[in-house]
C-alpha cells in the first residue's frame, strides 16, 4: 500500500506541477470547472476568496485609526 | 509552537518563542523536564517561568508575566491540532463531521506513527488542495486507482460542510467478487472497504485506502513566502487492530 501512496503521489506531482506552470503563463485569465464532478474545488476556492478578502478587510480596518493622525 | 506533555500527561501547545528576546526555546523532539532556551532562561512544560538568571538584580521582575503563551489544542486520535488564535472556534466545531468519519471497525485511537516522508512539489498549496478535491482526473492520471476503487461519477461522493471536505468511494464489486483481476495495484480487501478522503482547510488531508486498516496524513505547507514551491509531509498511521477478513 505505501507503494501505491507513493507512486499516487507521483501522477499527483506531475499534474500539479503542470498545473502550475499553466497558471503562471497567465494565458487562461478564467477555466471552465466540471461542476457536477468539481464542486468540491468551486467551494475551496470560495473559501480562499473568503479568507483573503477578509484579511484584506482587517488590514483595511487596521490602516484606519494611522490615517487620523 | 512546541507541543508538550508532561508528567500528568496534560498535553500543551506552547508559543516557542522566548520572551526574554524572543530566541526559539524548544529545539527537535524527546523528552525534557523543561524548556530551555539557548541563551539562558528555563521555563515549566505547562510554559510558566521557572529560572532567568541575575532576576534578582531587576526591578519589578515578575516571573508569572513571563510565561511561554499557550495555544489551542486538540486531539483526534493520533494527531495533535495547534491553533494560535485564541478566539479561533473550537477544532471540534469546525471539523464535527471529522468526529463522525466512518472508520468501519476502528477508533481514531487505534492508529499510531509508522512513517514520515517529506515531498517537493513545485506547485503551491491551493493547487495541491484543489488537486485533491476532486477525481475527475483519476481515471486517466490514475489507472491502478480506478482499476480497484470506483473512480466515476455514480460511485463517488464528494461533500463539503464548512471547512471539512469528504470523498468517499467504495471498492469495486468485481475486486471482492474474484481474484485479484491484473493491473490492481496491491491486496484491498481487508477492514477497510472504502477509499476515504479528508481535506480539513485549507491543506491538511486525512487518507484511508482499502485494505489494511491505515491513515495516510499528507498536508500541503509553502516552504519559503513567495516560492509556489510545496512541501508535502506525509506520516502513514496504521491500526492496531487488523481486520478479520483480511486475506
Amino acid at each position: 500500500m505505501t507503494d501505491f501512496l507513493h507512486h499516487l503521489g507521483m501522477e499527483d506531482k506531475e499534474l500539479v506541477e503542470s498545473l502550475q506552470r499553466g497558471l503562471r503563463s497567465r494565458a487562461v485569465p478564467h477555466g471552465r470547472l466540471m461542476l457536477d464532478s468539481e464542486h468540491l474545488v468551486q467551494r475551496f476556492q470560495a473559501l480562499v476568496h473568503e479568507a483573503f478578502t477578509s484579511d484584506l478587510d482587517e488590514a483595511e480596518n487596521r490602516a484606519e485609526p494611522s490615517a487620523d493622525r | 509552537m512546541v507541543v508538550v506533555r508532561d508528567r500528568e500527561g496534560e498535553l500543551r501547545a506552547l508559543i516557542n518563542v522566548c520572551r526574554h528576546r524572543a530566541a526559539v526555546v524548544a529545539r527537535g523532539s524527546g523528552n525534557a523536564k523543561a524548556l530551555q532556551c539557548l541563551y539562558h532562561w528555563t521555563y515549566r512544560l505547562d510554559g510558566s517561568l521557572r529560572a532567568a538568571p541575575r532576576s534578582e538584580r531587576e526591578a519589578d521582575f515578575d516571573p508569572c508575566d513571563l510565561g511561554l503563551a499557550a495555544a489551542r489544542v486538540a486531539v483526534w486520535g493520533p494527531l495533535v491540532f495547534v491553533n494560535s488564535d485564541a478566539g479561533a472556534e473550537p477544532f471540534e466545531e469546525t471539523f464535527a463531521p471529522l468526529l463522525d468519519l466512518d472508520l468501519e471497525d476502528h477508533e481514531p485511537s487505534d492508529f499510531r506513527l509508522h512513517s514520515r516522508t517529506e515531498w517537493q512539489i513545485e506547485a503551491n498549496w491551493k493547487v495541491l488542495s484543489k488537486n485533491y478535491l476532486e477525481c475527475y482526473h483519476c481515471p486517466l492520471a490514475h489507472p491502478g486507482f480506478g482499476r480497484m476503487i470506483k473512480v466515476d461519477p455514480e460511485g463517488y461522493v464528494n461533500r463539503a460542510e464548512g471547512q471539512f471536505f469528504l470523498s468517499r468511494t467504495p471498492l469495486k464489486e468485481s475486486i471482492l467478487a474474484s481474484d485479484l483481476p491484473p493491473g490492481v495495484p496491491y491486496d484491498p480487501c481487508g477492514s477497510i472497504s472504502h477509499g476515504t478522503f479528508v481535506l480539513l482547510w485549507p491543506h491538511t488531508t486525512l487518507n484511508l485506502l482499502p485494505g489494511m486498516p491505515s491513515i495516510y496524513v499528507l498536508g500541503f505547507s509553502r516552504r519559503a513566502p513567495s516560492a509556489p514551491a510545496a512541501f508535502g509531509i506525509s506520516s502513514s498511521f496504521p491500526g492496531l487492530k487488523s481486520g478479520s477478513s483480511q486475506r
